[in-house]
């Protein structure tokens, strides 16, 4: 009688043991994505930087807007110097890793593509570009934060 | 043996023997003997000066009083100059030394890559870590860099050992005329910057070196002047910054509340293009700190100009004066602050040419 009870906790045991042991299928972890980065929107510039020096209070920089519109166009606000100096159209070279930022002027065949970083900081996001609008041996980094469109 | 660590005396006496144990271990090594920034001259006679366009050698002498061991390591020489020189892509560095087999041989140093930090740099390039540690040495502008090079070969060098090394650097100066204080600095990738000055020494020329017989007027890092204008590589389209160093030679502009900037740009055919000499916020210069007697002014030169489309700016003479034009700071104050160079009826204006190498 009792090695019958036994073998009944025993065989119970070992399916307990089996339907425990389910493979997990998690299908919200499986179909993970790397978002889009959307980097429409009104660009303010910010922060500027010169040789690696920053030259932000030196002037008045934050009049320069970068506008990147949602039907592919983008337009220059009170122009600084800058990688291109008509509006035109844009786009990245990777919607998901925005890693360069391409942008063609109106009437020009030629793409401008500018490296770009795009982390967040202190909770907002920016863009993080470096180019040599004069002599090339100079370097400025401009930081743009992106602006609320009320 | 306890009680003797037990007894205060004894364990300041011991921890004081100890230290002084570990700094003896520690002092070496390395020791700059000379720098030689001497050219032959056309005479035949002997100058800190060379030719635009040409090459130039410089030659470091020094030994190394080894009191310790060091297996595989490379030896760092760091060279300051213009950054119009571009050191980086034209010079060739070679050494010798006595720890060779034949210290008559000149080895190969190559330039060190900004991917490779110094060891105890804190994260930072070799280039950055001695700019913030010695700056531009004695030069009084900031557009140079110190390029860093690295021997080949690794060597294998013992307490006791006590050899000589010379290291000759050859690079074309470009065309910029131009007066420098040269930098040199010595290190080893085992100290790779660390806080202690006996793995590394610096060195700077004892007069400045020249560049003559070139393009556009002298670039002076060596001397401070009335004028400064930063970037000195620039063109319209650069942000440039023209400051009025107000307290290094006697001046009545200092004093006032309020200082300008006057400029007028020219083109290439020395037509002016515009000038501007309103008393705004345009031209209005500010005081960089309040411990400084610097007072700047940074603008878009194609703008501030309203250059038109297809022109271009290639020269800006400008002058720094008050309110109402009573005192005016021109390039004949400088002449005679500096050079006591009498000053005539008419004053030149300061010069700055937008040159780009």
């Amino acid at each position: 009688m009792k090695s019958k009870i036994l073998k009944t906790v025993t065989l119970l045991s070992f399916f307990t043991f089996l339907i425990s042991c389910d493979a997990f299928t998690d299908s919200e972890f499986n179909d993970y994505k790397e978002s889009v980065k959307d980097l429409s929107g009104v660009w303010q510039l910010k922060t500027v930087s010169r040789n690696g020096i920053d030259i932000s209070s030196t002037m008045n920089f934050s009049q320069f807007h970068l506008n990147l519109n949602p039907n592919g166009s983008y337009t220059l606000e009170n122009y600084l110097p800058f990688a291109v100096k008509d509006n035109g159209e844009w786009r990245v070279d990777d919607p998901q890793y925005p890693y360069n930022l391409i942008l063609r002027e109106n009437n020009s065949s030629e793409d401008i593509t500018i490296g770009l970083k795009y982390p967040i900081v202190n909770g907002k996001r920016i863009i993080s570009i470096t180019l040599s609008p004069g002599c090339q041996s100079n370097t400025y980094v401009y930081v743009f934060e992106k602006i609320d469109n009320n | 043996m306890k009680n003797i660590f037990k007894n205060k005396k004894n364990t300041r006496l011991i921890g004081l023997f100890l230290t002084v144990g570990f700094v003896l271990f520690l002092i070496g090594c390395v020791f700059i003997d000379s720098v030689s920034i001497l050219q032959i001259q056309e005479d035949g006679t002997q100058a800190p000066r060379t030719k635009a366009g040409s090459v130039a050698t410089f030659i470091l002498t020094g030994h190394i009083n080894c009191q310790e061991d060091h297996g595989d390591v490379q030896f760092i020489f760091s060279f300051l100059a213009p950054k119009s020189w571009n050191v980086r892509q034209n010079a060739t560095v070679t050494y010798t030394t006595t720890l060779a087999t034949n210290p008559e041989e000149e080895l190969k140093m190559s330039v060190v890559p900004e991917s490779s930090l110094p060891k105890n740099g804190g994260g930072r390039t070799w280039g950055e870590a001695l700019m913030q540690e010695y700056g531009v040495g004695p030069n009084v502008l900031s557009d140079m860099e110190w390029v860093t090079f690295a021997t080949n070969d690794k060597w294998a060098i013992y307490n006791g050992d006590k050899p000589n090394y010379t290291i000759y650097l050859r690079t074309n100066v470009g065309y910029q005329n131009l007066k420098a204080y040269l930098g040199f600095f010595v290190n080893h990738t085992d100290d790779g910057m660390s806080t202690s000055a006996d793995h590394k020494k610096v060195k700077f020329s004892d007069t400045p070196f020249e560049v003559y017989g070139g393009k556009g007027l002298m670039i002076d890092y060596s001397t401070d002047h009335f004028n400064k204008v930063q970037p000195l590589a620039s063109l319209q389209d650069d942000y440039v910054t023209f400051s009025f160093n107000g307290g290094v030679y006697q001046n009545d502009l200092i004093s006032c509340s309020e200082i300008y900037f006057e400029g007028i740009a020219y083109d290439e055919n020395g037509e002016i293009i515009s000038e501007v000499n309103e008393k705004t916020d345009k031209t209005l210069l500010h005081r960089e700190s309040m411990f400084s007697q610097v007072y700047s002014l940074t603008m878009w030169p194609a703008s501030f100009f309203n250059v038109p489309q297809g022109k271009e700016i290639k020269k800006i003479d400008y002058v720094f004066t008050n309110k109402d034009r009573s005192i005016i700071i021109t390039q004949s104050d400088d002449d005679f602050a500096i050079n006591h160079i009498p000053i005539n009826s008419e004053k030149e204006p300061f010069v700055f040419e937008l040159l780009c190498d």
